[in-house]
């Protein structure tokens, strides 16, 4: 080390300049995804700390130019899932838990397709979304995180989960039809939607009620 | 395109994830149809209204303290991995001839670097295993040892060189590392003996994918890669010219 001892020094000193220049930045950013992920501030701020200090520990194997936000996310996307699996203590197999939502998707599909109500969505508080996204399973969750909040496309969404392109396509799809379902039955709680008018006896929206609402609504 | 192809292909065509041509037969369609005109009005309106919704918020002060707090007192990061590292280690022609000398480098370091113990354990039960050649707990096709191992292994299967004509499947047993779940595969490549160890990753295992590496152990060497959280180690008697490209295929899969 005698020798090496100023090359060490300067190389150290190049990677955390880099490190504060190309990683850091992304703070908001992870902090933002990660309280949406864990649902509390405090394991949030965990997370993110841990996924800087592993980053920073395997800055080394970043590849300068390339892309270190979605980088950062992946770091922090597995840190999370494998917390949450230890803490759980059991290994949640992702096909059984993409089969509680996936239902007769066409079923659903239909009746959010052709029901206006949805407009009422637009009007959306920003609690009401929080609340509905993370109301979302995980898997569904972290697609609709990173797809929506974080503008990442589907191949960067498929590194960061490290799954195919096909899985985040159908998370992805599934993940925003429940969102809609979540928000559609808040919309009927705050009364945006009348409870009664809201679904017939089948329990699908009945669009006939909503249409004899809205006409006489405009007639006021 | 019909009416249904549009529904399924609706958040592909509104996160502008399309290929050209798919956009075309699409956007045809929509033009003709008024009923998908409206439906992706409003699942655009609604999916922007989630967007502007949601709320967004800053890192709290005291986290950007604490983190840089950490970072100042963390190890320094090791050095990026530069070419002339290659000459630090003898790799086998076996494996440089198809991993490539690069990612033969970037392993050596990867293995010393974080979660080398794990690594390291699972290449030495893997030259154990070939060493003493325990009989086989199940043999017969590969999709009966494949079903075999998914009734008993507690994660997902990663059947390596899965129908490579090159390497034939013999058998395969249930083992542990470190007091952990693995697998032990028997494969004959030329009619030498390879013996193949699996083990899923700890959930402190940071990448999920790991190029193959290759160690010197006991006289024999050892190709460990990670591929989707699963390790593997691969021990082999012979000396195969294929061998490097067929592992890195493996990986690759």
């Amino acid at each position: 080390m005698i020798f090496g001892g100023g090359r060490a020094r300067r190389d150290e000193e190049a990677a955390r300049a880099a490190f504060h220049d190309e990683a850091l930045p992304h703070m908001d950013s992870l902090y933002n995804a990660a309280l949406y992920m864990t649902r509390d501030a405090a394991l949030a701020e965990d997370l993110v700390q841990e996924t800087f200090l592993k980053a920073f520990r395997f800055w080394h194997r970043y590849e300068q130019g390339t892309n270190c936000k979605a980088w950062l996310f992946r770091i922090l996307t597995n840190t999370f899932i494998n917390k949450n699996r230890r803490k759980k203590q059991v290994i949640l197999s992702m096909d059984a838990s993409e089969q509680e939502l996936s239902g007769d998707i066409v079923s659903e599909r239909s009746r959010f397709y052709d029901s206006p109500e949805k407009e009422f969505l637009s009007s959306l508080f920003p609690e009401h979304v929080k609340q509905a996204i993370e109301a979302l399973p995980d898997n569904f969750r972290i697609p609709v995180i990173l797809a929506d909040l974080h503008d990442f496309s589907y191949k960067e969404i498929a590194d960061i989960m490290e799954c195919p392109v096909g899985t985040v396509m159908s998370r992805l799809f599934r993940g925003r039809k429940r969102l809609q379902e979540v928000l559609f039955d808040y919309a009927v709680e705050l009364g945006v939607i009348p409870r009664e008018e809201a679904r017939d006896d089948t329990g699908a929206v009945s669009l006939d009620a909503y249409r004899a609402r809205k006409k006489a609504a405009s007639a006021h | 395109m019909n009416c249904d192809d549009i529904d399924n292909a609706i958040y592909v065509y509104l996160d502008s994830e399309f290929a050209d041509v798919e956009q075309v037969d699409f956007e045809a369609h929509v033009q003709a149809c008024p009923r998908c005109r409206s439906l992706i009005a409003r699942e655009g309106r609604l999916l922007e209204s989630v967007r502007d919704a949601a709320p967004r918020v800053v890192a709290p002060v005291g986290l950007r303290e604490k983190v840089l707090l950490a970072l100042e007192q963390a190890p320094a990061p090791l050095p990026r991995e530069e070419a002339p590292r290659l000459s630090r280690r003898r790799v086998p022609s076996w494996i440089a001839s198809g991993i490539g000398l690069a990612a033969a480098a970037v392993l050596v370091v990867g293995l010393i670097s974080g979660g080398a113990d794990t690594t390291d354990q699972i290449a030495r039960e893997a030259v154990a295993a070939h060493q003493t050649n325990p009989p086989m707990e199940v043999r017969g096709s590969e999709r009966q040892i494949r079903q075999f191992l998914q009734d008993n292994v507690p994660f997902s299967i990663e059947v390596p060189f899965d129908g490579d004509p090159r390497v034939r499947l013999i058998g395969a047993r249930l083992t542990r590392v470190n007091g952990r779940s693995a697998v032990l595969y028997n494969y004959e490549v030329d009619g030498e003996r390879m013996s193949v160890v699996q083990v899923a990753s700890h959930p402190d295992d940071l990448d999920p994918d790991r190029a193959p590496s290759v160690q010197s152990r006991d006289g024999f060497d050892v190709v460990t890669y990670r591929r989707k959280g699963i390790t593997s180690s691969i021990v082999s008697s012979g000396a195969h010219p294929e061998m490097g490209r067929l592992i890195q295929a493996a990986y690759k899969r």
